[in-house]
């Protein structure tokens, strides 16, 4: 998944993405207000972790430009303030959570799990595909209750198909949802993701199916 | 809300029970003087029935004087006795005279009217009367005194009737129409009151209107009053909204306050803790350096803003309490200057102190001015070059003593020069290690001691920061 981090402390900002990368997200990190706002405008994310103090834009505006575009990409919010006010007014103005800081990187990850499923229209973390079931908090995959050992990319990728079950996604798209901006993949870096995947998902109901020219389609036959 | 809670031992002071005071008082003095006038009236009025009654008596008396064969003949007629005993409780006493005041009948000790209560001597007039109140037998008696002029041709001169009477009816009447006037009097006095109390009341409404609502709202409830304006109070509502107006905004910039305080702590204790958890959980990191680099950079941004989170709630507290002493300037900032000397050299920045200014008196807080320089200079030497210079210089004009802070490094842009000394902003190119509140806390020292703060540009590049105190001698001292 791609998720942008706005957050104006380096040491924070960094070790956000650091971990999130570690998970396999595409993950980019942008320390200005003004910034995070621009690229808003032109590119989706799945998630925006945004902090309120920044320079120049404060979060709360960012937040409010976002949902006036009508975007409604899920926002997870962090906070130095404790107040409950705060909280609703966070909330009321289109944020879907809030963390306080500091906090613990389980928690984190916990919520930015839930938010993205939400997005993707799962209510749990584990989801049935015909015999194939996915597990976002414990990040495993089986296909007739055995475990596939999946890559953490491969494993985004895979997450990212479940999302979108029955639609075509270019080659562009999906390395969009999988990459950070600073990572260039290579050409066929989405194929050779795409084959692995494809060859580990051969016993399971959800096959990947290539449209030339077109881009990928992933369809779950569960008979 | 004040009632059931005073605010000061004392009792304050009520203007309903002074207006009801006052309504009384009015009351008590009109009733008296009305009291006083029925009193009189009555007493008027019982006199001079009585005394209608006495002059008929007596002239019934005076009629039935006839003169027979020359010899004054009385005829006490029976219906003038009738007359007066319809005071049933009083006695009646008569003395009947002839001509040069010869006795004729009746009681010869009767007294007689004093000389200014005779009649005139203008003896033109046949009948003339007189009445007068005197003692007699130990009681007070209203007498008349009633001459006639005889003119027979045997006799002539006044035959004088004296007829007096008791008053005890008299009184009795008087009393009766004074009673029946206090009766009135009292009925009138409690209508007043009433209404006056109910006028008071109604009066008052507005006020306890507004003490209605007050005591109904929540303590955070700072919206202005929504009371039916009236003439009388609107002043007052206005004053209060504006109070909580004034209030509200000191409560928003404490919260935002607070925010931008939680925020600076709380973001560099998020960070590290993040950084740190990462490091257990993937100590096979490649090169750890950087990240030990940030978080030793982040304990000192942290310790940074708590020393001058600490640091101004010390000064505030010091130029609010502490009166302003004589100082000498050059002291102070050399003062500064040499504190910070070897943290300078730790950054490999110099600092180079210049004092142009004899005479560098002024009425200040060391404390307080000495921090004001360290922030400065702090400032200077974060944002210099290495092996650059920081110049601090204290000069004066005809009547102003300056500081002047200055550098090489980046400057600050025009634009950003009014917003660095709002509380924890921070110009979007100074990154990292600031707290935000370094020039917030040198413009409220600036502030108490009536200096100006301003920001130039050094040459080739950099920033002057000039603090301009106004002279002792251009105080009028």
């Amino acid at each position: 998944m791609h998720i942008l981090v706005v957050e104006d402390s380096e040491l924070l900002g960094e070790s956000i993405q650091a971990r999130l990368q570690k998970m396999g997200h595409g993950v980019d990190w942008v320390n200005n207000g003004r910034q995070a706002n621009g690229l808003l405008q032109h590119q989706q994310f799945d998630l925006i972790i945004l902090d309120l103090n920044l320079p120049e834009l404060g979060g709360e505006q960012i937040l409010s430009e976002l949902r006036k575009r009508k975007d409604t990409t899920p926002v997870l919010i962090l906070t130095a303030r404790e107040q409950v006010d705060d909280r609703i007014k966070l909330l009321d103005a289109g944020a879907d959570d809030y963390l306080t800081k500091p906090f613990d990187f389980g928690e984190l990850e916990a919520r930015c799990r839930v938010l993205m499923r939400r997005n993707q229209g799962f209510s749990s973390n584990l989801s049935r595909h015909g015999n194939l079931s996915f597990d976002r908090s414990a990040k495993a995959v089986y296909v007739n209750e055995e475990k596939l050992d999946l890559k953490n990319r491969e494993f985004r990728l895979l997450e990212v198909f479940l999302g979108h079950l029955g639609r075509v996604m270019s080659k562009e798209e999906l390395a969009d949802r999988l990459f950070a901006f600073d990572e260039s993949p290579g050409p066929n870096a989405i194929e050779l993701y795409i084959a692995r995947l494809r060859k580990k998902l051969a016993e399971s109901s959800v096959q990947i199916r290539t449209l030339r020219g077109l881009g990928y389609l992933a369809e779950c036959d569960d008979d | 809300m004040m009632t059931d809670s005073p605010l000061r031992p004392d009792q304050p002071v009520s203007l309903r029970n002074r207006l009801i005071l006052g309504a009384v008082a009015l009351i008590l003095v009109l009733g008296t003087l009305a009291i006083i006038a029925i009193d009189g009236y009555g007493k008027r009025a019982a006199e001079l029935s009585y005394d209608r009654l006495l002059a008929s008596a007596a002239f019934q008396i005076a009629d039935a004087i006839h003169v027979r064969d020359g010899v004054v003949d009385v005829d006490l007629p029976v219906a003038a006795f009738e007359t007066l005993a319809l005071a049933r409780d009083d006695r009646v006493f008569y003395r009947i005279s002839g001509p040069r005041d010869a006795y004729l009948t009746g009681y010869a000790d009767l007294p007689r009217p004093a000389a200014d209560q005779g009649f005139s001597k203008d003896g033109a007039r046949l009948i003339q009367q007189r009445f007068f109140t005197s003692r007699y037998l130990d009681e007070p008696v209203r007498f008349i005194v009633l001459r006639r002029l005889l003119t027979e041709a045997d006799i002539t001169g006044y035959i004088t009737v004296q007829l007096g009477q008791t008053i005890n009816a008299r009184a009795d009447l008087a009393e009766d129409i004074t009673g029946k006037g206090l009766q009135l009097i009292a009925i009138a006095s409690v209508i007043a009151l009433g209404l006056l109390g109910y006028g008071i009341k109604r009066a008052f409404s507005p006020l306890d209107q507004i003490e209605r609502e007050l005591a109904a709202r929540s303590p955070t409830d700072l919206t202005p009053l929504h009371v039916t304006p009236i003439k009388e109070t609107w002043r007052l509502q206005q004053t209060i909204n504006h109070f909580m107006r004034r209030l509200q905004d000191t409560l928003d910039r404490m919260q935002r306050y607070t925010g931008e305080a939680a925020h600076q702590i709380r973001t560099p204790l998020a960070g590290l803790r993040a950084a740190l958890q990462n490091l257990r959980d993937h100590p096979d990191i490649d090169d750890p350096k950087p990240v030990y680099n940030r978080i030793m950079q982040s304990v000192d941004q942290l310790n940074t803003t708590v020393s001058q989170l600490l640091n101004q709630a010390t000064i505030t507290h010091r130029l609010q309490s502490e009166a302003l002493r004589r100082i000498e300037l050059n002291k102070v900032v050399k003062e500064a200057c040499l504190e910070l000397a070897s943290h300078a050299i730790n950054e490999k920045v110099e600092l180079a102190f210049e004092a142009d200014a004899e005479d560098t008196n002024l009425l200040g807080d060391a404390f307080a001015l000495k921090q004001l320089f360290r922030n400065l200079i702090e400032n200077a030497v974060r944002y210099s070059p290495v092996d650059g210079v920081v110049e601090i210089r204290v000069h004066q004009s005809v009547n102003r003593l300056f500081v002047e802070v200055k550098d090489n490094g980046p400057g600050i842009p025009v634009e950003y020069r009014d917003k660095v000394f709002t509380r924890f902003y921070r110009a979007p190119a100074a990154v990292g290690v600031g707290s935000g509140l370094g020039l917030a806390i040198v413009r409220e020292i600036a502030e108490r001691h009536n200096a100006e703060v301003g920001l130039m540009d050094n040459q080739p590049h950099g920033l002057t920061v000039r603090v301009g105190f106004r002279k002792e001698s251009a105080h009028g001292k």
